[in-house]
């Protein structure tokens, strides 16, 4: 029956090839430490580009007006200056400015109850301001809200105006004097602008001509119903108004020089106001141009298990102004930092590192470097895309190599099988030679010992075939001289019948002894089985028994040589003397008429040998002579002989753990056999 | 005269019972224990019949070479082997050292005196020129049982007593089929069914030898054996 699938080699090598999975997940492990090592190595060198940027930085005058002090709170609000692709439409409402909803400026009273949101920009030779108030209730008139700009005008001179409107709509700035003079109540007619009421507050939307005023602008808001103020700076005095910041002119080409490619710099001033930027962000997709040549399966595993460990998601779009994020802040407030962000619908992480810019009175700005990891995901994808191949192919590689190695061992066992079953059949009868294999391996091992063991167990048929030959053969002529016997006896007169019936009763007699003597050989293993070991003397034993042998056999000398000193031994008396008593009978049997049996007894440390030689016939070649049912030298068949006296003699020495051997010898001058045992039983 | 058998056994009780039965039927017995003797003796002065054990004492097939010794001495001397083994049976009909029978040992000594008889008989019939032929002509075969000879298309085959019974038995009744316990009683030998066989094998063996295209001696699956005539 072949074995279910799960029980096979072909699927067990298998699924030890599965291990091979490994492979990948330790490779996967060393390019998340290469990954680890690479981002250090990113943010240090980001850290270092942005020091050296602020070196460069703090050399420059000009750009950076004022300072910030660590932990100090930033109360008022410089305004920056955008440059406006066209021209907003004044009316009040704020659908132009949505492009540039993240580069407001929000100010914010301590309650949160008002708040205002404040864009400048600049068209042509215009400046509109954009203010979305957040005020749950709008008064106008007289003691209504009101929005007052303080300005240092094209003569150097201080200016303020304030807008209160009466009612949504147009609106006229009143100027009020300049420094400490009270309102003259004359309108500024080059400003205008709308107003209009939202759901929470209200929108002002303002134009005034670029010449108005200088670079110094401050804003402030009235709310008459909670008597709160909100303002970007100082209305005077005139060198503390608030700043109108626009990008520096000059910083630009020398931030360029510095830039690292795939690198983007920003320069703030100390109020996060962006004053300078360089370089762009690598915007190729992390995963690059090898996107196309792979399968979409392997492109999502990738990106499923490339680390995207982001800080933060947030959005940083090139043309942001206001940077007083982290880690802007930080470095604002006079330490170092750097920040991993990932960009909203992006698969790349920003890494930025932002360092302060000093000056003698505390932190005039920061500069901010970024990069993104795309570089090093592009070498981890590379890396994940190699590994993942050189995997898919080892294991396939593998894999089969495996699976083919299997299935040739499973088909190499599968032939020793059906050889092995077609050498033996269903009754267990072996039919023919296995021929071995000649592989050097263990499967051919196996197989070449298949077929000794076949070869022995035909031998051991063989022998138990001729062993019921022979005692077919033994039994035949004691059970001929009964029947002829008997035959005689009944066709003969009755003064003959006695001679007849006493030869039937030799001829049973000598049944009964073939009996006695099968019987010996299963006795023995009975006998075995009861023995207890003794220490005695054997030479004493060999020499008392060689007297019996003598009176036993008259017509034959046995001398025993070498027995005269003791010889101590721990063994079973009744087995070595029935051992004795079988050489002995099997010298005398073979023995040629004239010659003498000698019994020698030596004796070499634990090793005893008692050894039997007699002249006579050489050993029949290629035979082992102690095997049971066996006598291929001719003897004298005076007795039943069925060969078992040497079979219970190598009984006996296996019995005591030595062993019984036979060899052609000479004594003297006469030819003969020595059968022996070597026995390790001396004391 | 009575005839003489001579008895080569190393047997003593064997040998004597067997001498003991002759002498009682009148014969008279000369017996030996071995090869050297038996030899000296019988080639002063040839038996009527020999009776030869297979194994002489030491001698493991003494019988054989004694056998082909009174061969060389007589081509007429009825001889039957004692065998022992069942394998011996083979060995003599292979050898074709010129036995005319062979018996087992543990045969009764009726089987044995019958097949002696039979061998005087035709050792008798071969003798005189008996004109009253009781001859069994079936087809290309002439049985002669009184002569114990059997002819195929006129060549003269060789068969021991036992198997001329047993084709004897076949050729009684063409067509018939016997079994092989009557083929067993017919041969007046003492032998397992399997025997039976095998002498039926030998037989067609010595048949094909002038006959390469023998094939009268039919088996019937299950049943036994017949004799096929020409023609069937």
């Amino acid at each position: 029956m072949r074995p279910r699938f799960w029980h096979r080699v072909r699927f067990k090598l298998l699924l030890v090839s599965l291990t091979l999975l490994g492979i990948p997940w330790a490779g996967y492990r060393f390019i998340q430490e290469t990954e680890s090592f690479l981002r250090d190595a990113q943010d240090q060198a980001l850290q270092t580009t942005a020091s050296s940027v602020a070196n460069i930085m703090h050399g420059i005058d000009g750009v950076f007006h004022g300072s910030a002090r660590a932990g100090s709170v930033l109360t008022f609000r410089n305004l920056y200056l955008h440059r406006l692709g066209k021209q907003p439409q004044l009316d009040g409402y704020r659908d132009d400015w949505v492009h540039f909803d993240h580069n407001f400026t929000t100010l914010q009273s301590v309650d949160g109850r008002l708040a205002a949101r404040v864009f400048l920009g600049q068209h042509e030779r215009y400046l509109y301001l954009l203010l979305g108030v957040t005020d749950p209730a709008v008064a106008f008139g007289e003691d209504g809200d009101a929005v007052d700009l303080a300005f240092i005008d094209g003569s150097d001179r201080l200016r303020r105006l304030r807008i209160q409107p009466q009612a949504p709509g147009w609106v006229v700035a009143r100027d009020m004097g300049g420094q400490g003079a009270t309102a003259d109540g004359n309108y500024e007619a080059t400003v205008r602008g709308e107003w209009q009421n939202t759901q929470d507050g209200y929108t002002l939307e303002l134009r005034m001509p670029r010449e108005l005023l200088q670079d110094r602008l401050s804003l402030r808001l009235l709310d008459s119903a909670s008597d709160q103020v909100l303002a970007s700076g100082r209305l005077f005095p005139a060198d503390a108004l608030g700043r109108i910041v626009s990008p520096s002119a000059a910083l630009e080409p020398l931030l360029a020089s510095v830039t690292p490619p795939a690198t983007r710099v920003w320069v703030t001033d100390h109020q996060g106001l962006v004053v300078g930027r360089s370089g762009r962000l690598d915007e190729n997709p992390p995963l690059g141009a090898d996107q196309s040549r792979m399968p979409w399966f392997v492109h999502d595993l990738i990106l499923a298990i490339l680390p995207r460990d982001a800080d933060v998601y947030a959005d940083i779009p090139s043309d942001q102004t206001h940077l007083f994020v982290r880690p802007v802040i930080d470095a604002l407030s006079g330490r170092p930092a750097s920040l991993r962000r990932q960009p909203t619908f992006s698969d790349a992480v920003v890494v930025s590192a932002a360092v302060p810019i000093r000056s003698a009175d505390g932190i005039k700005g920061a500069v901010l470097v970024e990069q993104t990891t795309n570089a090093i995901l592009s070498i981890q994808n590379l890396a994940l895309q190699r590994l993942f191949g050189v995997t898919l192919l080892l294991f396939a590689v593998t894999s089969l190599g495996l699976l083919v190695f299997a299935s040739l061992l499973a088909s190499r066992i599968t032939r020793l099988r059906d050889r092995v079953e077609e050498a033996v059949s269903h009754d267990g009868r072996i039919m023919g030679k296995l021929l071995p294999d000649m592989a050097r391996d263990e499967i051919g091992d196996l197989g070449r010992s298949f077929a000794s063991v076949l070869d022995r167990l035909h031998d051991y048929n063989h022998y138990l075939e001729a062993m019921a030959a022979r005692m077919a053969h033994e039994l035949r002529t004691p059970l001929a001289v009964v029947r002829h016997s008997l035959d005689n006896a009944e066709q003969s007169g009755i003064d003959q019948r006695d001679v007849y019936l006493a030869r039937a009763r030799d001829g049973t007699e000598r049944l009964e002894k073939i009996l006695n003597r099968l019987r010996e050989a299963t006795g023995l293993e009975q006998a075995m089985r009861e023995a207890e070991t003794v220490e005695f003397d054997l030479a004493s034993l060999v020499r008392l028994q060689t007297g019996g042998f003598n009176d036993l056999h008259p017509d034959c000398q046995i001398d025993a040589v070498g027995v005269d000193g003791p010889v101590p031994v721990a063994a079973v008396p009744d087995l070595l003397s029935q051992a004795l008593d079988k050489l002995v009978d099997n010298a005398v049997d073979f023995h040629t008429v004239g010659s003498r049996v000698t019994i020698t007894c030596t004796r070499t440390g634990r090793d005893v040998r008692i050894r039997v030689f007699n002249g006579g016939p050489p050993l029949p070649e290629g035979v082992d002579v102690f095997q049971s049912m066996l006598s291929q030298r001719s003897g004298r068949h005076r007795e039943p002989h069925l060969g078992l006296g040497l079979y219970l003699v190598r009984l006996i020495c296996e019995f005591h753990g030595g062993t019984a051997m036979a060899e052609n010898g000479v004594e003297g001058d006469v030819h003969g056999v020595a059968v022996s045992m070597l026995l390790p039983i001396g004391r | 005269m009575p005839k003489t058998i001579a008895i080569v056994e190393d047997e003593p009780a064997i040998r004597d019972n067997y001498a003991e039965l002759f002498r009682r039927q009148g014969y008279r017995v000369e017996t030996y224990a071995e090869r050297g003797e038996a030899s000296r003796a019988l080639s002063q002065r040839l038996p009527d019949l020999a009776l030869l054990d297979i194994a002489l004492g030491d001698d493991y097939d003494g019988g054989f070479e004694l056998c082909r010794e009174l061969r060389a001495l007589s081509p007429t001397l009825p001889i039957i082997f004692l065998t022992a083994r069942d394998a011996d049976i083979d060995v003599v009909a292979g050898l074709r050292v010129g036995a005319d029978d062979y018996v087992s040992k543990s045969a009764s000594l009726h089987q044995l005196g019958a097949r002696v008889s039979a061998l005087f008989r035709r050792a008798d019939a071969g003798g005189t020129h008996d004109e009253k032929d009781r001859t069994i002509t079936c087809g290309p075969l002439q049985l002669n049982p009184d002569r114990m000879r059997v002819l195929w298309h006129g060549d003269s085959v060789d068969l021991t007593v036992t198997e001329l019974w047993i084709l004897h038995a076949l050729v009684a009744h063409p067509g018939h089929v016997k079994s092989r316990e009557q083929l067993m009683e017919a041969a007046n030998t003492f032998v397992d069914l399997a025997t039976i066989t095998s002498h039926i094998k030998r037989m067609r063996r010595k048949f094909a030898q002038i006959d390469p295209a023998f094939d009268a001696i039919e088996a019937v699956y299950g049943a036994g054996y017949r004799w096929r005539q020409t023609g069937d």
